[in-house]
């Protein structure tokens, strides 16, 4: 994949001096720079230039975190305070926006600040884990970087994940995840991981990355770099989603589960979740906006409980059925889970629906811990 | 040279000294070039059938303004259909204020008057900020700032584009917006297509009259097939029968959403089996999103309810019923 090369820098002045943006100007030296007060004078800026969201994602923003960086993940608690299966799960919000472009992309339709921003202030995020893994020792805490941004898409970059990884490996009771649509591991392999970073890749299958998933990596080089990981010793895992419908999808998933599970090596995939397509109405009208080639917003989508789009149930229902069916024939222990269903679409799939949250985070990490 | 062919970045200044109205000046109707719409933002093919008639009983009321472009030839600045309703009228001269001075301030002066004594149309809205910005190229951060709240707008650029788009439709859709009930931004939508299927559109809505909701659900349903399957919207609407609004919207939905409408079709049947008296209430989640059924009842007497209760107990064993839960 091409590598990211923004057209401006902008760096609050609080940041300079960082490591993450001394890493940021040296890898490159030859784009303008401005040192900004703050990420507001942007704001300023964007309302009078009417960036696009396409536009946008050629400026990067090196800024402060002035907020927490680790949150809840939203996903459990959904939409209009509609209760779906929740995995405990913990996100570091420490960047915001994705140069890469695909089209099902929730960014688009989330971000209020559209540039492409870098918190650079690592010492505090470490701090902030420091205290909230060391207030509850007796709780695995699962936490992952990639939900407001791809967690290595500007590692390049940034070498954010050294520092992170280093920090993980010291944690007796916290486990990171790194999940990502690229093949940037360049900066993981040499590190000492002891087991405690888990690198994830979002995939689907060559038809849909090459139509809705721009400026990711191929499916085959997200595949050898997940090789690469295993064989550095770090468990992997893959997220099938968003699950996209489409005439002849069983043949082109089936082939996907089953070239990951031939090109690894046994019991190295930690987890598999499956999430089928889904999209709030506001974000079908940017993905027609913006890809109007993309047929993704043309699937059988009926309105949920939470007010967002998703494929009729019986149609999820089957979807997820058989993806488990064809892991299960590749790795009948491997650990399944659904992102963002509810109680009763886990019953129809596996039979029984998690009794908590933690025996939900356990059965998900059984592989790691 | 004239300001427009400069294509000068105007500002808007400060405003002009305000009309004396002791100075009326009686013009001559022929001297005034009714169709230079230089500063209209009224469509000239909206209704004066109204106006007219007030005109008719009472006069004009309210003097317009003009502006003296070259030997007693005036332009109208403000009054554009009063001075139609005078002309429909057989009027020969009329009471003018005459206007001069800086063509951005004669506008927006007309554009204040306007907004101050009347609800403008959306249209009305759509063409003020189109001229504002193309013709008198203000700035559209100040078009937002100043004048999008004088319209009575949000300040913001999502509005000023939107009307913006709203300034280009095409005629024939602003008059399904004014004349047909048509929602701006169904019209917006119906603009990507091409002449025919416009044409085809509006004759179906024309025929159907269907309410907001039921325009959006058609519009959404034919843009969707069009996108989805290459069809063009005449042909979608070539073989529906246009005198019956459920029956095309049945159709189109069960093309867009084949495996629901299949589904939903099998569940009215199965509660068809069921018989289920008319005072029990039945329904299944929408669009199957959920585990439970509602089901309710009134009754008027402990009788009734121990009558219903048994109904309710033959229902609950009946094997339809459970196919019923097993769809959810």
């Amino acid at each position: 994949m091409k590598p990211y090369r923004p057209h401006k820098l902008f760096i609050e002045s609080s940041v300079a001096d960082t490591e993450v943006a001394r890493n940021v100007l040296a890898s490159l030296p030859d784009i303008p720079v401005e040192m900004i007060d703050s990420a507001d004078d942007l704001l300023t800026f964007a309302k009078h230039q009417a960036p696009t969201l396409s536009r946008a994602k050629k400026y990067l923003l090196l800024a402060e975190q002035r907020g927490k960086f680790l949150k809840h993940c939203p996903g459990g608690k959904g939409r209009l305070g509609i209760q779906n299966v929740c995995c405990n799960y913990l996100v570091i919000n420490y960047a915001a926006n994705c140069h890469m472009d695909c089209s099902y992309c929730y960014l688009q339709s989330y971000l209020n600040f559209p540039y492409l921003t870098i918190y650079a202030n690592h010492f505090d995020l470490l701090s902030e884990l420091e205290l909230a893994f060391s207030a509850d020792r007796a709780r695995c805490f699962r936490v992952g970087t990639g939900e407001l941004a791809d967690s290595l898409a500007l590692d390049p970059l940034t070498h954010y994940s050294v520092p992170l990884v280093k920090f993980f490996a010291s944690q007796p009771n916290a486990v990171l995840e790194l999940k990502t649509k690229t093949d940037r591991v360049e900066n993981l392999l040499g590190i000492e991981h002891r087991g405690r970073t888990v690198l994830a890749w979002s995939v689907n299958p060559p038809s849909i990355q090459s139509t809705d998933e721009h400026k990711t990596a191929s499916l085959r080089d997200r595949l050898n770099a997940a090789k690469g990981c295993a064989e550095a010793g770090y468990p992997v895992a893959f997220h099938f989603d968003p699950i996209v419908q489409f005439p002849g999808w069983e043949t082109e998933y089936r082939t996907v589960v089953r070239q990951i599970f031939h090109l690894l090596p046994a019991n190295a995939t930690a987890w598999i979740s499956l999430g089928a397509l889904r999209m709030t109405y506001a974000l079908k009208q940017v993905i027609r906006r913006r890809f109007p080639k993309s047929l993704l917003p043309f699937g059988e989508f009926v309105p949920g409980e939470d007010g967002k789009l998703r494929y009729f149930k019986p149609v999820r229902v089957s979807i997820y059925r058989q993806m488990k069916e064809w892991i299960r024939e590749c790795d009948p222990d491997v650990p399944i889970y659904l992102c963002m269903e509810k109680p009763d679409v886990w019953v129809k799939v596996f039979g029984r629906s998690p009794a908590d949250e933690p025996e939900l985070e356990r059965e998900i990490c059984r592989r790691v811990w | 040279m004239s300001f427009f062919a400069e294509g000068c970045f105007a500002v808007v200044k400060g405003p002009m000294p305000p009309p004396d109205f002791r100075c009326l000046t009686v013009v001559c109707l022929d001297r005034i070039d009714l169709n230079d719409q230089t500063f209209a933002i009224t469509p000239d093919w909206f209704s004066i059938e109204a106006l007219t008639a007030a005109v008719r009983r009472v006069g004009l009321l309210c003097p317009p303004r003009i502006e003296c472009v070259g030997s007693e030839r005036y332009r109208v600045v403000c009054g554009f259909r009063r001075l139609r309703a005078a002309s429909r009228l057989g009027a020969s001269n009329v009471e003018c204020l005459v206007r001069s001075g800086d063509p951005v301030q004669l506008f927006v002066e007309a554009l204040y008057d306007n907004a101050s004594s009347r609800p403008l149309h959306l249209l009305e809205k759509a063409n003020a900020v189109w001229k504002l910005t193309q013709l008198f190229s203000i700035a559209q951060r100040e078009v937002i700032g100043e004048f999008l709240p004088v319209l009575g707008v949000k300040p913001n650029r999502f509005e000023m584009n939107r009307l913006l788009n709203v300034a280009k439709l095409p005629r024939v859709l602003q008059e399904a917006i004014v004349l047909e009930g048509v929602q701006p931004e169904i019209a917006l939508g119906v603009a990507g297509w091409n002449h025919d299927e416009q044409a085809a559109y509006l004759q179906a809505t024309h025929a159907l009259r269907p309410g907001f909701s039921r325009q959006k659900e058609l519009f959404t349903l034919l843009d969707e097939l069009r996108a989805r399957d290459g069809e063009s919207i005449v042909r979608l609407l070539s073989g529906s029968d246009t005198g019956n609004l459920d029956g095309l919207l049945q159709n189109l939905r069960s093309r867009r959403l084949p495996k629901v409408s299949e589904y939903e079709r099998l569940y009215q049947e199965r509660k068809a089996r069921l018989r289920l008296p008319p005072e029990i209430q039945f329904n299944p989640p929408p669009f199957f999103e959920g585990e439970k059924i509602q089901i309710g009842f009134a009754v008027r007497s402990p009788a009734e309810l121990h009558a219903l209760a048994g109904r309710l107990q033959q229902m609950a064993d009946r094997p339809e019923l459970a196919e019923i839960f097993g769809m959810l």
